[in-house]
């Protein structure tokens, strides 16, 4: 089985073989959790955004019509609010890889202790509970809050600033909440680059800074990438940091669709902004996955 | 000849008859297919009671899904398998009362050695006293005594495979099958090895199908060698056999290493027959086949001697030193021939006296010309 | 001059400490403000004291759904496990169309951002009586649950050697007795981290847990919710601090079982999947 007899006993042998029937199927309770919960939901979503509202009774069953979504494209105030939520999500991707990466090379090049530390700041706030991050921000940014406080009795400012209940305090609530996801996802990517390479280019002259743009920047392309798609998807879909950060002025996708079910019970236009926004998370995941593909066979070639 | 009581297990069918005469392992017309790949094509073979069987090949011939397919780790596509006589074909895995010795070893990394030999003794339900008696005496077998408490992690290369092996023995199965058993030691541990597991099969009697590719660890170890060549049996023989005789163009390349020239018979007569190369030379070989026949002409390099003088040998061919490298034992040579050809020749030392750029004559008698067919 | 010090790998140290900074400032002025004595969510003070943590574990409003967390996040991830282990058994070490299919079966609920996924839920559970139940927020947060124990039980089996099932099963064990013997052994700290990674999920999780619970199976995070939305109490804090203090927990056991490297890893695995 050593060299190149793969073929002869992995390609199809293991699974299958013993077990007469196919291993994979071992795989589908989960796959029914994923239709039964997931699918049949969202398909139920895009039949009742099909549905004329109905005043308190949420929608009439059985119709058809496209009001939701003509809605949608032709009032501004929707177009307004798509607007806005795909302006700020780029806006903290941007921001978001920024403060990313230099963390995630730190992780790669330090010493094995340093290293746990590092990890363990990354992953506790990775792991705690969004509104607990959202709730320490309140606390530092309000008008009467730590960060205006600090500010003030150094002399620095004489008003309080606002940062936050607007664009600001949203985009920090984001970048907050993504940050640990973007630098574990770019280590690993940085963990697999070849050293050898970095030092080869060092050894033909390179300097410092120049092996890192010309080497390790272009191999790291795809973990900036892939970074880049977490958290361009997850400030699109982002509910709390917008609702307990931000103003209604600035409204994000997520919010006016909660108002619409919970407030305004108007299912069909919930639904039919639920479903855009669904289609919009799986266009962006898509292109993100053929960017991909096409960069690692650059890398490859 | 044995020791060894063997307790067919108690799901499997009761040989009929059983008697002298019936193989331990016996395959008919085996096949298998993954999609449009033909990995092993209607196969036969037999191997006898307490007899050691060699599946030879290059990687990807079918000689490791062949075995897999006995093991009953992979269906089989067509044909039947038989051990001790009973059909084995579509009875799973552990009804087979076969074991196996993985390339990788394979051994449970959370239950120590002790545990590792005893699993299979346990499956059968053998009592604990029964357990720790037999498992002592396969750890006595392959000298691993003191070692029952270590995690497989503690253990060398060497030890890691002697466990397998002692866990594999202890059950006493019908057949003993062995997987690149010996590929992932270095060459010194190996070699070792490969006479202790003779030992030991020879002194316990165990029947064993051993797939390998390396023709040396065949030869060696070996009652019989099956070679393998893209998923058919190429030849079925004993080890001399295989070697001086070898069946056709591909077993003689792959075992050992041989000058290969291509021709046709130009004569016969009786045992004897003389071929003209594809390159005008004439050489007398040993072959009963018609004249005109499309074939191959193999010379082992140890069969060729260097001359200054021309000799009177059956057969001499002149040509040029182009190379040489010392080998330890021997001088390895490369001879230039008029037609371009390189001839290897392999040299004892003494007689290894010639420079780059002589000229000499290469002589080997006709019965080490083997002759075979070329399709 | 020291290379340490450079520029260069000056600047990276540099911007790396800030990047630290801004993601634990908000846990450190959490866990400060949660052992003042202020009525008021506020800039923290130099006093100590713990009535907040006394009021949080005696209070009905808080211990309740305390209870109801632990309850979900339970069931979730045992929920999460059963539905895992043998996905990532069947799919770890499988290639072709079928294989990848199915895995993508298992692993888009998981790209899904959780307001989607809970509005689907909320009009179609209340229709199969789910609405308001332990088990259907248990099975919500198992759609999160199944793929992040997935990943990890299958990177930790996809490392194992296939051919100790496959000798186990020639020695004589039988499909279910290798898997008890050989195969659950070696992938339990896969499985243990996955139990761990769903059941943190499940505890922190409040976009499903806000639609679909009702108040007799209401969360905590649902709590904190309502609480930063209407009236905050300095309460808050000290629940925040005991979810930082559980997540600290939560990193720590994920060091153990599955190691720096392991656990660097799986959890860029998982995010890069999302």
């Amino acid at each position: 089985m050593g060299d190149g007899t793969a073929s002869e006993t992995r390609g199809g042998a293991s699974r299958g073989s013993w077990a007469r029937l196919d291993r994979v199927w071992l795989a589908l309770p989960a796959v029914v959790l994923t239709a039964l919960f997931f699918i049949v939901p969202i398909m139920f979503m895009g039949r009742i955004s099909l549905s004329v509202h109905e005043s308190g009774s949420a929608y009439r069953e059985g119709t058809w019509t496209l009001d939701s979504y003509t809605t949608l494209l032709t009032d501004g105030f929707y177009l307004r609010i798509f607007g806005y939520t795909l302006g700020v999500s780029l806006l903290v991707t941007v921001l978001g890889l920024a403060l990313a990466y230099p963390l995630a090379y730190w992780i790669n090049r330090c010493g094995p202790r340093l290293k746990v530390i590092l990890l363990f700041a990354v992953i506790v706030p990775l792991w705690t509970n969004i509104l607990v991050l959202i709730y320490g921000w309140l606390i530092i940014l309000s008008p009467g809050g730590a960060l205006n406080d600090g500010l003030m009795s150094l002399g620095l400012i004489d008003e309080p600033l606002r940062v936050v209940y607007n664009t600001f305090g949203v985009v920090i609530g984001i970048v907050q909440i993504t940050l640990p996801y973007s630098i574990l996802i770019m280590a690993a990517v940085l963990a697999g680059i070849d050293r050898s390479l970095v030092e080869s280019a060092r050894d033909m002259g390179a300097s410092r800074l120049k092996a890192f743009l010309h080497v390790t920047l272009p191999l790291s392309a795809p973990g900036i990438a892939s970074a880049a798609t977490v958290i361009f998807v997850w400030a699109m879909g982002e509910y709390a940091s917008p609702q307990l950060l931000g103003s209604s002025a600035g409204k994000f996708v997520s919010q006016e669709i909660s108002s619409q079910f919970l407030t305004a019970f108007n299912w069909p236009r919930g639904a039919g902004l639920a479903v855009t926004l669904f289609s919009l998370i799986v266009v962006v995941l898509v292109v993100a996955q053929s960017v991909a593909r096409v960069m690692a066979r650059r890398n490859v070639a | 000849m044995t020791d060894v009581s063997v307790q067919p297990m108690k799901d499997s069918v009761a040989p009929p008859g059983g008697g002298a005469t019936t193989p331990d392992l016996e395959v008919q017309g085996l096949s298998k297919h993954f999609g449009p790949v033909v990995a092993v094509d209607s196969i036969d073979f037999s191997v006898a009671s307490g007899e050691f069987v060699s599946i030879l090949g290059p990687s990807g011939c079918g000689k490791t899904t062949t075995l897999r397919m006995v093991a009953g780790l992979e269906e089989v596509t067509a044909g039947r398998i038989f051990i001790r006589g009973s059909d084995v074909t579509h009875l799973p895995p552990e009804k087979r009362n076969t074991a196996m010795v993985f390339q990788s070893y394979a051994l449970f990394p959370h239950m120590n050695v002790h545990d590792n030999v005893a699993f299979g003794l346990k499956m059968r339900g053998v009592s604990k006293a029964e357990i720790d008696d037999r498992v002592a005496t396969a750890m006595r077998r392959v000298r691993l005594e003191g070692y029952e408490k270590r995690k497989p992690s503690q253990l060398s290369g060497g030890q890691r495979q002697r466990v397998a092996v002692a866990r594999a023995i202890v059950v006493e199965p019908a057949i003993l099958l062995l997987d690149e058993a010996l590929t992932n030691l270095d060459r010194r541990l190996r070699q070792q090895l490969q006479l202790e597991l003779k030992e030991l099969q020879v002194d316990l009697g165990i029947t064993s199908l051993f797939v390998t590719h390396d023709q040396e660890e065949a030869l060696t170890m070996s009652d019989r060698i099956i070679v393998m060549d893209e998923g058919l049996i190429a030849q079925d023989a004993e080890p001399s056999e295989v070697y001086d005789r070898p069946a056709s163009a591909f077993v003689a390349g792959f075992i050992g290493e041989s000058n290969r020239l291509d021709g046709s018979v130009a004569a016969g007569s009786g045992e004897t027959c003389t071929v003209r190369t594809e390159s005008g030379l004439d050489l007398m070989g040993i072959h009963s086949g018609d004249v005109g026949q499309q074939c191959a002409v193999m010379i082992r390099p140890r069969a060729i001697t260097l001359h200054a003088d021309r000799p009177t040998k059956d057969n001499v061919i002149e040509g040029v030193v182009k190379l040489w490298a010392y080998k330890g034992e021997s001088y390895e040579y490369v001879i230039n021939l008029p037609d371009g050809g390189d001839l290897l020749v392999d040299l004892p030392r003494r007689e290894a006296v010639f420079e780059r750029g002589d000229r000499v004559f290469a002589a080997f008698d006709a019965r080490d010309v083997i002759v075979v067919e070329r399709a | 001059m020291n290379p340490r010090w450079s520029l260069p790998s000056l600047s990276y140290r540099v911007l790396g400490l800030i990047a630290v900074i801004f993601l634990l400032s908000p846990l450190v002025i959490v866990v400060w403000l949660s052992f003042g004595s202020s009525p008021y969510m506020a800039k923290p003070s130099l006093d100590f004291s713990l009535r907040w943590y006394e009021e949080i574990f005696t209070a009905s409003r808080w211990t309740g759904p305390f209870q109801h967390s632990l309850i979900i996040a339970a069931g979730s991830s045992v929920l999460s496990l059963l539905l895992a282990t043998p996905a990532a058994l069947g799919l770890a070490k499988a290639q072709g169309r079928r294989a990848t299919g199915l895995n993508f079966g298992v692993m888009v609920p998981f790209f899904m951002p959780g307001l989607i996924l809970a509005v689907g839920l909320l009009m179609f559970a209340s229709r199969i009586g789910l609405s308001g139940t332990f088990p259907g927020v248990m099975i919500a947060h198992s759609l999160w649950g199944t793929p992040i124990a997935y990943l990890a039980i299958r990177a930790v089996y996809a490392g194992t050697d296939t051919a100790a099932e496959e000798a186990a099963r020639v020695l004589g064990a039988g499909p279910l007795r290798t898997f008890f013997l050989v195969t659950l052994p070696s992938i339990l700290p896969g499985v243990a981290a996955g139990a761990l990674f769903a059941f943190v999920i499940s505890f922190n999780e409040f976009m499903m847990s806000l639609f679909l619970t009702a108040p007799r199976t209401v969360t905590l995070p649902v709590v904190i919710w309502t609480s930063l939305r209407y009236e905050v109490s300095p309460a808050v804090a000290a629940i925040a601090s005991v979810f930082i203090g559980i997540s600290v927990i939560a990193v720590i056991i994920g060091l153990r079982l599955v190691g720096t490297r392991g656990l660097l890893q799986l959890t860029a695995v998982d995010a890069a999947k999302r």
